[in-house]
């Protein structure tokens, strides 16, 4: 995007196209610039929301044609899914009615879809693993799945350059065509994602009950099936979390915000449920190193060599790392490291020894050139 | 602009359950639908709501359509009482006024009546009336072209056979004058 002077006219700002997307939310790359724009130049901002107000008069609150398509889609993709799931799962005796389907209005009729959300989830331990995957929305295509299992953490870097950590009992999965320019995966459980910045491809990871849009930032998804509630924490950058329950808009997270999506518990009948999207902001640092604590990894390192070092970032990360040669084995250190990410402690490292290292999927490889 | 004919092909693919005519009768629908609805509410958001639920339930509903002679004004009426439902569900609409929604025209709202409808704010209403006044009926097509239908400087161009300049400038003038008005 061509940089817009400090000195532009309100006139001006109203009529750029993407000051209007910027406002109007319909592009996530104009809202970072502009956004960035805005903290620039702060003493613009009472012109910006005169032009922001013009450009809403305009609009006519009309909304985005093609953010209401999505929206429309993802009702379908979601209506399709739940029917399935419903139709391939028996459970005895605790199925709500469906509505008569007489009835049009908007809340009646999703209700009996956030209702089969909380069906999928209680009864998560009939259902077989496939089943719950559905409730995912994970296409059949070929797919690559990466399961931690009951490994307390898993590392992997994608094709992309982004790097996961996977908590326990989690998985991801993304289709065999992942690539810098095709970044989508399907998450269940906890995670920690570092992603590669790249403003043309955002970043999307579809977890139970959102879907986060990303632009390259790093942040903590918590989302297992059969808990009431899952969480997005953001530590840097920007995410955009899509609910896939329409009902609910779009949440744009800033750096230490975590949203927290609930089932609120009706008080009689299961069609009752619902969720509830709640952005709680975290300002104190010790409660942020609370949140990624399962993935942030304290090295005290007294003068030991870079093999036995290695060996400790395998077992924390749950990564394989292996030496190209001998001799960097024995470089010896020492000192305090602090890192959330495998590639940031080895560069922590890089910082008193030179040493290379390159990252595969599932395996790092230190060499001395 | 797509004509009845087009309608009634997405239609029929909607009915042998092909996705893509639904959302294309979506996209070329969209609009129409808004202005229309508008003219039943203010209520902006109640009024997407209602367009997404009804080709929710158009999808859900594949298998049992019947051959419409009109769609457009098919999915108007069914748009009208998804609204006087919703209106009704949540108390909004007493009997009389429900009668006199339902003789509303099956037609849209000209833009410039939109803007002023979807205002809560009084005196905005009375000066944005105003202002609209004084703008050419030109000036407001390309408004509502750019602002309202989301169409790029470039598609304007080309609809309007002018260049993107022109049509920039148009725009820009529109809003210098709106902005000095509104003040």
């Amino acid at each position: 995007m061509t940089p817009h002077s400090e000195k532009i006219s309100i006139e001006e700002l109203i009529c750029d196209a993407t000051f209007q997307e910027f406002c109007l939310g319909s592009n996530l790359s104009s809202q970072v610039y502009w956004e960035e724009w805005i903290q620039k130049n702060s003493h613009r901002a009472s012109d910006v929301k005169e032009a922001r107000d013009v450009i809403y008069i305009l609009a006519a609150k009309q909304g985005n044609r093609s953010e209401q398509l999505k929206q429309l889609r993802a009702g379908i993709n979601q209506s399709e899914s739940f029917k399935k799931l419903i139709t391939t799962v028996a459970v005895p005796g605790s199925l709500p009615d469906h509505p008569k389907s007489s009835s049009r209005t908007l809340y009646r009729i999703i209700g009996a879809v956030a209702a089969s959300v909380l069906i999928a989830i209680t009864v998560y331990m009939n259902v077989p693993k496939n089943e719950i995957e559905a409730i995912a929305a994970i296409p059949p295509e070929q797919e690559t799945n990466i399961q931690s299992g009951l490994d307390i953490r898993k590392t992997s870097i994608l094709a992309d350059g982004s790097l996961i950590t996977l908590s326990k009992n989690s998985s991801l999965k993304f289709k065999k065509n992942f690539n810098a320019s095709n970044r989508e995966v399907w998450l269940i459980g906890e995670a920690y994602f570092d992603v590669k910045p790249d403003k043309k491809h955002p970043f999307i990871v579809h977890s139970l009950n959102n879907d986060i849009k990303v632009l390259g930032t790093v942040f903590n998804i918590k989302a297992y099936p059969g808990e009431n509630s899952s969480e997005t924490f953001l530590i840097h950058g920007r995410v955009e979390v899509i609910p896939h329950d329409t009902r609910y808009k779009s949440i744009i997270l800033s750096p230490n915000q975590k949203l927290i999506t609930s089932l609120i518990t009706g008080k009689s009948a299961l069609s009752n449920q619902e969720l509830q999207n709640q952005v709680v902001t975290i300002s104190e640092r010790k409660q942020v190193i609370e949140e990624v604590k399962w993935v942030r990894n304290r090295l005290n390192i007294e003068n030991e060599p870079l093999s036995d070092i290695a060996e400790k970032l395998e077992d924390w990360y749950g990564i394989e790392i292996v030496f190209q040669d001998e001799e960097v084995k024995n470089l010896r250190y020492s000192g305090l490291f602090e890192s959330e990410t495998v590639i940031k402690s080895l560069e922590a490292l890089q910082l008193s020894y030179p040493f290379q290292f390159k990252v595969e999927q599932n395996r790092i490889s230190i060499s001395s050139k | 602009m797509s004509g009845n004919e087009d309608y009634s092909l997405y239609w029929e693919g909607l009915r042998r359950g092909d996705k893509q005519a639904l959302f294309n009768l979506y996209n070329d629908m969209y609009f129409h639908l808004i202005r229309f609805g508008l003219k039943l509410t203010g209520d902006d958001e109640l009024v997407k709501d209602s367009i997404n639920q009804l080709f929710l339930n158009l999808w859900d509903k594949k298998d049992k359509l019947t051959d419409v002679s009109n769609v457009r004004s098919y999915l108007f009426s069914v748009l009208r009482n998804t609204i006087i439902d919703e209106l009704k569900h949540s108390g909004k609409v007493d009997e009389a006024i429900r009668r006199r929604l339902l003789e509303e025209e099956l037609d849209e709202l000209p833009y410039e009546e939109i803007i002023i409808r979807v205002q809560n704010d009084e005196e905005l209403k009375a000066k944005l009336q105003l202002a609209i006044k004084k703008l050419t009926p030109r000036q407001i097509e390309l408004i509502q072209l750019r602002f309202f239908e989301g169409m790029s400087y470039e598609q304007i161009a080309n609809t309007t056979s002018q260049s993107v300049k022109t049509a920039y400038n148009t725009i820009y003038d529109a809003v210098k004058m709106l902005r000095k008005l509104l003040k």
